[in-house]
């Protein structure tokens, strides 16, 4: 059955392909200078609608500037070729180069705005471009247009064979990448920024990437429109336009490669061929995208995915029935008594507050190598807290927090670390609010924890051009991600989305993810809290293995029998301040935790 | 015919189209050429030059069409004219005015409208010689378009008066003060403008609103009903350059205003006319012709010689344009355009 | 000295109406977190209905504007309900976005159908004699336009501050779970939250059309603008509205007259880019704005 599936997944990638080879064939068909003209628009939008793709679909970040990436390249190329004689190919390059430089910065800029914020100074830049492609006449040839750009020498059809094959690499290129492990980790980062930047994706530079790519795309479909031509005017480059590319995009599908051609098709045809209904064209075309949107986000691809679903990482044979052994683990074992063992982690002076609220006070603990620490303490009393400073992205007023690197003795510093290199450091977090990336899968949630693992995950000069060994080391990432699945007991889920799995199964992957790193040290927010008593028996195992591995684990409970189950070190925190810091057994001899949970003078109501 | 239908040049392409079918029903009625009858094919661009690209495009190579009524908006022929030089299909402009067109030295465009710098020059004259204005401000729009108004202050400095200032504005704008206060501030009489009519039609009515009694002057462009409609009874009293006044007494005129009333329920602009007139030029040049030959079409256009047509007596010079032994200017009164003065011919 | 002063007086009437349509983008962005794309677009629906209402019914300015404001309260309301509030929960923010998208081509494609891309003439109830204020002109639809805005405004903010539902609104706004914990419907606040900005976009038009003419694309940029002015201002100010929708039309006709009417759009829409990357809270700092 896997191997069905696994053919239909290359069918489906090949779609983009087998369209790109029909419309080659039309000038060999056809001789209409008029159709051809029509197929070298659609292969330009394309190209185009692929850029956008990368930058909204995949990688989740809203440009509405589009067309002003293809105006900057057609204006570059035609510039260069009008006011410096420079030749064809370069000046194309050259257009493409230029407007990836302008997305890059654009991108670099807008790196902390949000999808609503960001979408608009996208607009905003628009506006900016259009405006000065209408006005610096001198460069521009101003609202009449820049014309005189070179067409080629030979004939229309061997351009456009040129311009296929350009679609067809860029295709190429994007297909190997999107479809990676590399794609998975940009996927991610739209689906949850955060929970990606745990696992070790620097997001920062993928949007700036995926930025810059689709204004190269973009830049380049230009370059290739200008010299088609000879004659650009400002107008085509407007908002409304991109818009409009929006709008096709997300009809074909956002997040699909195969979606791109669709769009291009849809977007060219429709204008052309339904010109007679020009007036209602706009407005069908706005309220299909509504219902798109309410009804079938995916768009038109989706419905080509029911004959051909989407298989990405599925796991085929040869993983499910692998009795294969598990990568040897180099870390020591975390055997012997808490006071002996290495500090790990060091807490030290932690104040915080939040606005006129104390949420810590001078709190300072060490958690030892190889030993579970259990954070406890009423709520409120700062616990979170407490993690997220630990985890690096709260900075407290006072006191900071440090950990160990592995291989050498050097302490790092953690607050205000980004947290892709705090993931680097070998720290993972199972968030107290799901964290898993709803719309990737159950294996591909887990995948992704091997991101930052060089030998699991390949980068993306391997995929372009080592295939093979990209290939094995996807492999063995499946194969490692098979067994993780087993053991939290996700396995038959494992094609199922994440979003539709219960509370608890969420948990768990998550806890499979973290541990897909071989962290050395683990960050959980109760844990337990809403798991069922067989989730709860999984968890136990879990976390006692990951003891034996020698990781450190950090752990804020409410569950005072998981503490007693696996705590070697109990922290209790009441009102932001620390006022216990032993063996569990010692626990409830304190009198202050005794009066901290239960009240003043609840001392024999205590369970023993 | 490819003419923007829709879009900001959507008036002028309306007219365009009506009139050319006017002219055409009526050429077919009498009987077509040499016992043909004319079919007109019409593709919309939009106002959009990617657009007329493509509509020309499909026209002669689709539709094959021998000869092509070109399009109503300045800004769409410059994308498509060489196409049809190197296609080999010659092309009638009636209402285009842009000076860029006839100044590529392009062998098969024709234009039997009013080019604009020549346009602008005679304003110039106009407002030196037959208004006596010294204190001349131009308001030109911020393009290419626009820049031809800057003929007006070359012509206006050859007769020896130096514009008092030169202000811009772009399409859309919605409040004229800044540059209304600022021509204000240097004491002129007179404004000459260069930009469409909706623009005019705000830039009247912000005068009337400041009560700036200067006279207003404009270009070619906003001689349509629009302009009337927009600016009600600010734009009352002012001065256009055009070729053809619906309310004038010839003949000819009324009865085309006329048929062309009853026809489409209003009154002909100076581009209807226009139209009209080169379409009965291109009928006459297929006569000539005397054959389906793009090749012989256009020498047969290219000869044509003092045609007399609404808009005046026409011959095309050998860039394409046509030479008007007469030029009108109108004044808007009471509603409509009236004849102000017959300007002098060159 | 005077014509500085004067250019800049000038520029208020728009200031006003970028305003009113700012005060709608941080309504609904405080109530739903997003950004309505198609305010702009019910900005024009506004100035259509008004036109249709004193032209064709033949009404006087003031029941024109009042009644355009209502319809335009139903229309936003209707296209909440059919749009926007079903299966919110599980879309993403991208995904409720493009739908606004979607609402604003859909309006254009309406308006392109129904009215062309003609321009039309509002009947001009606004200007008459300027008022002389020492030796400044301050003209009529300036005087008339400020004081609409300004009233509408102070309507709104009386119903925020005073009634049930206007503090409902402002509760969910700030904290939806406990504001549904404590019994608030609050769908039925998001409603009236983008019923509410879609009824200040349709004022503005109404007030702009005299001043303009209407037509099928005069909300693109429009709407644009006023964006730039909450962003100015801050999200979620009903001070910073007034002041961010001033400012942009100040900087509008101080650039058309000081630099060139070329750049002038330019110039906004730098400043936006500016505004969003140095300092994307505005001058009235009300929300941290969509810092990571």
């Amino acid at each position: 059955m896997s191997s069905d599936i696994q053919a239909a997944d290359r069918l489906r990638r090949a779609v983009p392909f087998a369209v790109l080879a029909l419309l080659g064939a039309v000038p060999v068909v056809s001789s209409d200078p008029f159709l051809l003209r029509m197929a070298v628009l659609t292969v330009l939008a394309s190209i185009l609608l692929l850029g956008l793709n990368v930058v909204t679909g995949f990688a989740g970040q809203v440009s509405l500037c589009q067309a002003a990436f293809y105006g900057i390249g057609a204006y570059a190329s035609g510039i260069m070729s009008v006011h410096w004689r420079i030749p064809m190919p370069l000046s194309i390059a050259g257009g493409a180069v230029v407007s990836a430089v302008f997305a890059f910065l654009l991108g670099a800029s807008t790196l902390r705005l949000r999808s609503h914020y960001l979408a608009l100074a996208t607009i905003g830049f628009g506006e900016v471009m259009v405006n000065v492609f209408r006005s610096a006449t001198s460069w521009t040839g101003g609202a009449n247009g820049l014309s005189g750009i070179p067409t080629p020498a030979f004939s229309l059809a061997v351009y456009y064979w040129i311009v296929l094959a350009t679609a067809a690499a860029a295709f190429w290129v994007a297909n190997r990448i999107l479809h990676s492990q590399v794609g998975l980790a940009i996927e991610a980062m739209r689906e949850d920024e955060l929970a990606a930047e745990s696992v070790g994706v620097n997001t920062r530079q993928v949007k700036i990437v995926a930025f810059a790519t689709s204004g190269f795309l973009a830049g380049l479909a230009g370059a290739l429109y200008a010299h088609l031509d000879g004659f650009i005017g400002p107008e085509s480059f407007s908002t409304e336009y991109s818009i409009l590319l929006l709008c096709a995009a997300v009809v074909g599908g956002l997040a699909s490669i195969a979606g791109s051609v669709l769009a291009a098709l849809l977007l060219v045809l429709v204008q052309e061929y339904f010109r007679s209904f020009i007036n209602c064209q706009v407005l069908l075309f706005g309220l299909t995208v509504i219902v798109i949107m309410m009804l079938v986000p995916g768009g038109a691809s989706v419905l080509f995915a029911r004959f051909l679903p989407r298989r990405r990482f599925s796991s085929f044979r040869a993983a499910s029935d692998a009795v294969t052994c598990r990568e040897p683990d180099s870390r020591s074992n975390g055997h012997g008594h808490l006071a002996s063992a290495e500090p790990k982690m060091i807490v030290s002076g932690v104040s915080l507050n939040f606005g006129g609220v104390q949420a810590l006070r001078e709190v300072s603990f060490e958690a030892k190598e190889g030993k579970i620490l259990c954070l406890v303490g009423p709520n409120g009393a700062g616990k979170t807290t407490m993690l997220n400073v630990m985890h690096g992205f709260l900075v407290p007023g006072k006191g900071g927090a440090r950990i160990r690197e592995n291989d050498r003795q050097t302490w790092r510093s953690l607050p205000g670390m980004p947290l892709y290199q705090v993931a680097k450091l070998g720290l993972r977090r199972v968030f107290q609010h799901n964290r898993v990336f709803k719309n990737l899968t159950c294996f591909e949630n887990v995948l992704i924890g091997f991101h930052l693992n060089c030998r699991l995950r390949p980068t993306c000069l391997e995929v372009l051009l080592r295939p093979s060994i990209a290939a094995a080391k996807e492999q063995s990432a499946r194969r490692e991600t098979t067994l993780l699945l087993r053991d939290v007991g996700l396995w038959e889920m494992r094609e199922e989305p994440a979003t539709l799995l219960p509370f608890g199964a969420q948990r768990m992957l998550e806890l499979a993810r973290a541990a897909a790193a071989r962290p050395d040290v683990l960050l959980l927010d109760e844990p337990s809290a809403g798991l069922a008593a067989a989730e709860r028996t999984v968890l136990v195992e879990l976390l006692r293995r990951f003891r034996k591995r020698g990781l450190t684990l950090v752990m804020v409970a409410h569950d005072l029998d998981l503490v007693r189950e696996v705590a070697d070190q109990v922290v209790v925190l009441s009102q932001a301040q620390k006022i216990f810091d032993g063996l569990s057994s010692e626990l409830n001899q304190d009198r202050r935790v005794v009066e901290a949970f239960l009240g003043m003078g609840g001392l024999t109501d205590a369970r023993s | 015919m490819a003419a923007p239908l829709t879009g900001n040049g959507a008036s002028f392409g309306i007219s365009q189209r009506n009139a050319v079918q006017l002219a055409m029903a009526e050429i077919n009625a009498g009987g077509g050429i040499s016992g043909r009858q004319l079919q007109l094919l019409v593709e919309d661009t939009k106002t959009e030059p990617p657009v007329a690209v493509t509509a020309v495009n499909k026209l002669i190579y689709q539709d094959k069409v021998p000869v092509l009524i070109g399009s109503a908006a300045s800004l769409d022929v410059p994308a498509y004219m060489e196409m049809l030089e190197k296609a080999h299909i010659p092309q009638i402009l009636p209402v285009a005015v842009l000076p860029k067109i006839t100044e590529s030295h392009l062998k098969w465009t024709f234009r039997n409208a009013l080019n604009d710098k020549i346009a602008a020059a005679k304003m110039a004259e106009f407002a030196y010689n037959t208004l006596g204005a010294r204190k001349i401000a131009l308001l030109i729009e911020d393009s290419a378009f626009g820049s031809t108004g800057l003929r007006f202050a070359e012509r206006l400095k050859e007769l020896g008066v130096e514009p008092l200032t030169v202000e811009r504005f772009t399409r859309g704008q919605i409040d004229f003060g800044p540059q209304l206060l600022r021509i204000r501030s240097f004491g002129a009489t007179h404004i000459q403008f260069w930009g469409y009519y909706a623009d005019y039609a705000q830039v009247a009515r912000k005068l009337k609103e400041l009560n700036m009694k200067v006279q207003l002057m404009g270009n070619q462009a906003p001689v349509t009903n629009k302009t009337i409609e927009l600016g009600g009874d600010a734009v009352e009293g002012a001065i256009n350059i055009c070729l053809f006044v619906p309310t004038s007494e010839d003949p000819a005129a009324k009865a085309f205003v006329q048929k062309y009333q009853t026809e489409y329920g209003e009154v002909p602009d100076t581009w209807a006319a226009e139209s009209y007139d080169g379409m009965r030029i291109l009928a006459q040049a297929l006569q000539v012709a005397g054959a389906v030959d793009p090749f012989k079409i256009r020498d047969a256009l290219a000869a044509t010689k003092d045609f007399k047509g609404l808009t005046g007596t026409i011959s095309f010079n050998k860039d394409g344009d046509a030479e008007f032994k007469e030029t009108f200017v109108t004044k808007i009164e009471g509603g409509r355009f009236v004849p102000f003065k017959m300007a002098a011919s060159h | 000295m005077n014509t500085l002063a004067q250019q800049i007086l000038g520029g208020l009437t728009t200031g006003f109406i970028y305003a009113l349509l700012a005060l709608g983008f941080s309504l609904v962005y405080q109530s739903m977190r997003l950004i309505n794309f198609a305010q702009g677009d019910l900005f024009m629906a506004g100035a259509f209905i008004g036109y249709l209402l004193a032209v064709k019914v033949h009404l006087p300015f003031l029941p024109v504007l009042v009644l355009t404001v209502t319809l335009c309260f139903f229309l936003g309301l209707a296209i909440e309900r059919l749009t926007l509030a079903p299966r919110s929960r599980t879309a993403s923010g991208v995904n409720l976005m493009i739908r606004t998208i979607g609402v604003s081509v859909f309006l254009q494609g309406s308006t392109l159908l129904l009215f062309g891309t003609e321009e039309y003439r509002f009947p001009d109830q606004l200007s008459g004699e300027p008022i002389l204020f020492g030796g400044l002109v301050v003209s009529r639809s300036l005087v008339i336009v400020g004081t609409a805005s300004l009233a509408l405004m102070l309507v709104l903010w009386a119903f925020l501050k005073y009634t049930a539902l206007g503090t409902a609104m402002r509760a969910a706004s700030q904290d939806r779970t406990g504001a549904e914990m404590i019994g608030i419907d609050v769908p039925r606040t998001r409603s009236l939250a983008y019923a509410l900005s879609a009824a200040l976009a349709g004022a503005g038009g109404v007030l702009i059309g005299p001043l303009w003419y209407v037509h099928q694309s005069m909300g693109v940029m429009i709407g644009l603008k006023g964006f730039t002015a909450a962003v100015i201002g801050g999200m979620g100010s009903m001070p910073g509205a007034i002041v961010g929708g001033l400012c942009v039309g100040m900087i509008e006709n101080l650039s058309t007259g000081y630099v060139s009417s070329t750049w002038k759009d330019a110039i906004v829409f730098g400043i936006l880019l500016i505004m969003l990357s140095v300092r994307p809270d505005g001058i009235f700092r009300m929300r941290s704005a969509e810092r990571a």
